[in-house]
């Protein structure tokens, strides 16, 4: 028997191990033990907030009825109360509408809701209390708030600065978007995606800057793709000539959202440019070109649109006959007549036989 | 017979060199998970809860549920996942040729009609007998379809959804309201690149459920299900994140996974005939994203959350974790080639080789450890010394993981968790050591050894319906 299996030059490792071993055990006990103590806090302090919580709804309730909320129903009150309140006064305004919500605006303004906001936007260290306080000021229309809004555009934390974005659009108190997009200060890792709402939300005097930046080479094309499409879903008919031009650009993606945004326009002028989106040698891009079709084409397009019934791709072929159907009953004509020889699991026929039907799945 | 000693011995080393070996890769884990957590943070701070459920910018999802035999849950369970919080889903549910009432009770629950639906055959599957779907719930499809597997019925599913993003989800399992809003979060945004998310999946028997809707979060009662809590803690809250940390996510549980439709189309679906489906289509998009140079990331994300009921007796457990080693072996074997392979990248040279050490090889050496060392001791053959230090390392490093995986739940699952709970589960992650553990290392031989007799069937799953999920005694 090997002599490093007794307890002789190995002793030493293995005690080692063992020590090891007993001192990571014990140390997570440690941590769980200070997990449990952290855990218990929380579950007290949640409970205390949610007495909090439903004290002060009632009390803000009772200040507002009674007309009493005037001037100082932030003043002195402890931090905590200030966060909590925040909150209750995000929901109530939430939850109201018309002319209750306009009365209760009025009566948060009395009361100091929109200084305590600007305070918190300014000085609080909590991305969440600054979060809270933007999404309160967004309910203000005064110059001030405004003002503590456009300061939030330079807020260190994204989604601050987002929501900051978000309601100064909704106020149409952007002045410029390039300005806007310099502010929110997007870098590669954030998520595109955000963007798409803020293009969504554009006023109508910041369109034609819009509209300029879908031809400008230096934006990035994840950025470009999402105006397209938020022109073309606000229906900036200002931007067809530029999403024209966009249906030849060289990336996949851009010629797909040009698609969209065509078929959102709704502009029967670009039928003309169906027959390049047709032939497209990406099947996606046809596919949308197919659907922009049944919105924009005409008659020109039946033709080319039987002619995709026989397309490599089966998504290409599913739209062209969608797109036939929706032409009314030229298009049908055509559709039926290429689909009356065809195989009953042909696309067109398939397409024909879930068109006769009652009800559409996803309607 | 100094052979067979000096065999033994050479085990006994082996079993204490890999249980060191396992240990050290699981702290590292730790570390890493700690790391993705924090990342993860980051994540939900970027994206809101709120501004995923107002913006249109979220992708849609087509939620795909398989059923086969369902009929005391699967009412249920629809009405649950019609309740779910996204912006734009679909539910379609395959009937995978039930032999109850399956169909049936879900056409009346739902006064459904058949369709015609036209959807192209991307991915081969068993014929369908009918499509049904309604003008009450617009977001419904049910496709009743001949018999041929989970993954036969998957395929199906996934020809008729309309999304962008797929997403698996078992019958017999409950999403949390809010799972698809988190669990959609990295496809917002890091939409290009991404292919497939995964979530947690939490065992649910304990807990107060009503509606299809898990009311309050319990720990289990009874102490198998609860040793099964802690299991799926470590292995979804360490090993899991840790692996989202380095790329190299190799499994996605089948009871929820969110994926990009079209690179599931490209690797040709779910693999039938298969017990381990869905292990087996994440390494096939490894392979596939590997092989053509596309980059492409596989994540974990914690925090979304799908129910479970955990089998609660000794023979359905026995049946579901031999099954499970079963699925491995088999993906395993199937792309041997990847083991160590460079050329696939990390998962080559850390994810798969990890399951092929520790999953095949690590449970023989553990139960040999176990069995051996004592009474190599007690012979005389090997010093008490080395017998202890493997029974330290492989009980108090157990013990270090279970009660880190808690830790990390405080931060991420259990913000309403009781002080009781946490004590079970405190001291769940201490006694599943002595007996449970080693018992699923018998288990998983057994697994190996059905893989190697190319036992293929899936075996009954007896569930007893999440409504008779209550609180109950403490099994002894």
């Amino acid at each position: 028997m090997p002599g490093w299996l007794h307890a002789s030059e190995a002793a030493p490792l293995l005690d080692g191990l063992i020590l090891i071993s007993c001192l990571l055990a014990g140390t997570a006990f440690v941590v769980w033990a200070g997990c449990f103590a952290y855990h218990s806090i929380r579950l007290n302090r949640l409970d205390r907030e949610a007495a909090l919580e439903a004290r002060l709804t009632d009390e803000l309730l009772q200040a507002l009825a009674d007309d009493k909320a005037k001037g100082s129903f932030f003043s002195g009150r402890p931090a905590e109360e200030h966060t909590i309140l925040m909150d209750v006064l995000l929901q109530l305004l939430d939850q109201t509408r018309g002319r209750d919500h306009e009365r209760m605006i009025s009566l948060l303004h009395d009361a100091g809701a929109l200084e305590s906001a600007l305070d918190k936007l300014e000085h609080s260290r909590r991305p969440s209390q600054r979060l809270q306080a933007a999404q309160l000021l967004g309910y203000f229309r005064e110059p001030k708030a405004l003002l503590g809004l456009h300061r939030a555009l330079g807020d260190r934390d994204l989604a601050v600065r987002l929501i900051a974005a978000r309601t100064l659009l909704a106020h149409d108190a952007i002045p410029s978007l390039r300005e806007l997009l310099g502010k929110l200060a997007l870098s590669e890792s954030d998520p595109p995606l955000t963007l798409a709402d803020i293009f969504q939300r554009l006023p109508a005097d910041v369109r034609p800057e819009a509209v300029a930046l879908l031809s400008d080479g230096t934006i990035p094309v994840a950025w470009k793709r999402m105006l397209a499409i938020a022109l073309g879903r606000n229906r900036a008919q200002e931007a067809f000539e530029p999403l024209c031009a966009l249906a030849e650009a060289p990336a996949p993606r851009l010629r797909a959202a040009a698609w969209v945004a065509l078929r959102d326009l709704g502009d029967p002028h670009a039928a003309a440019l169906l027959p390049r989106g047709f032939c497209d040698p990406v099947a996606d891009v046809r596919v949308v070109a197919c659907r922009c079709a049944a919105v924009v084409g005409g008659p020109e397009s039946i033709p080319l649109l039987v002619g995709l019934l026989q397309d490599e791709d089966w998504w290409v072929r599913y739209h062209a006959a969608s797109a036939l159907c929706d032409l009314g009953p030229e298009g049908q004509a055509a559709l039926e007549t290429v689909t009356a020889r065809a195989a009953p699991d042909d696309v067109g026929t398939l397409v024909c036989r879930e068109r006769r039907q009652e009800v559409p799945h996803g309607a | 017979m100094s052979l067979l000693v000096a065999t033994a011995q050479i085990v006994g080393v082996a079993a204490l060199a890999l249980v060191v070996l396992q240990n050290v890769v699981y702290l590292a884990a730790t570390v890493l998970a700690v790391v993705e957590m924090k990342r993860n943070r980051e994540l939900k701070r970027r994206t809101t809860a709120t501004w995923l459920l107002s913006t249109r910018a979220t992708p849609g999802i087509s939620l795909l549920v398989p059923a086969h035999n369902e009929e005391r849950t699967i009412v249920e369970n629809i009405h649950s996942l019609l309740t779910l919080r996204y912006a734009s889903f679909e539910i379609i549910v395959v009937n995978d040729g039930s032999r109850d009432a399956t169909a049936r009770r879900v056409i009346e629950a739902f006064h459904l009609q058949r369709v015609e639906i036209a959807r192209p055959l991307h991915l081969g599957h068993k014929p369908v007998r009918g499509v049904y779907c309604c003008r009450d719930y617009p977001n419904l499809l049910f496709i009743d379809k001949d018999n041929g597997g989970k993954a036969d019925a998957l395929n199906a599913a996934i020809n008729y959804s309309r999304h962008p993003l797929v997403c698996a989800v078992d019958a017999d399992s409950l999403l949390d309201h809010h799972a698809l809003l988190r669990a959609a979060r990295p496809f917002v945004d890091h939409p290009a690149e991404l292919v497939a998310v995964g979530g947690t999946i939490r065992i649910a028997n304990g807990c107060e459920i009503r509606n299809g809707t898990v009311l309050r979060e319990r720990a289990p009662r009874r102490l198998l299900p609860l040793f099964q809590a802690i299991e799926y803690l470590r292995s979804f809250l360490i090993a899991r994140l840790a692996f989202s940390r380095i790329d190299t996510v190799s499994i996605i549980s089948g009871a929820f996974g969110l994926f990009k439709r079209s690179a599931v189309v490209q690797v040709g679906g779910y693999t039938q005939g298969t017990v381990g489906e869905d292990m087996e289509l994440i390494i096939k998009l490894h392979r596939y994203f590997s092989e053509h140079r596309q980059r492409y990331h596989i994540l974990f994300v914690p925090d979304p959350v799908c129910w479970t009921e955990a089998p609660e007796n000794i023979r359905v457990l026995r049946r579901q974790r031999t099954r499970w080693q079963r699925g491995l072996c088999e993906t395993l074997w199937k792309h041997r080639d990847m083991v160590f392979n460079p050329r696939f990248g990390r998962i080559g040279v850390l994810g798969l080789p990890q399951f092929a050490l520790f999953d095949i090889l690590g449970p023989a050496l553990e139960l040999a450890g176990f069995l051996l060392l004592p009474l190599l001791g007690l012979a005389g053959l090997l010093s008490w010394n080395f017998v202890a230090a493997y029974f330290a390392v492989s009980v108090f490093f157990g013990i270090f993981l279970s009660v880190m995986a808690l830790v990390l739940a405080e931060f991420t699952l259990f913000s309403s968790t009781s002080k009781r709970d946490m004590i079970s589960y405190a001291a769940a992650a201490i006694v599943e050591n002595f007996g449970y553990r080693q018992l699923n290392s018998l288990w998983r031989i057994e697994g190996i050894w059905q893989f190697l007799r190319r036992r293929r069937e899936w075996g009954e799953m007896t569930r007893t319906g999440f409504e008779q999920t209550k609180p109950g005694g403490v099994e002894v």
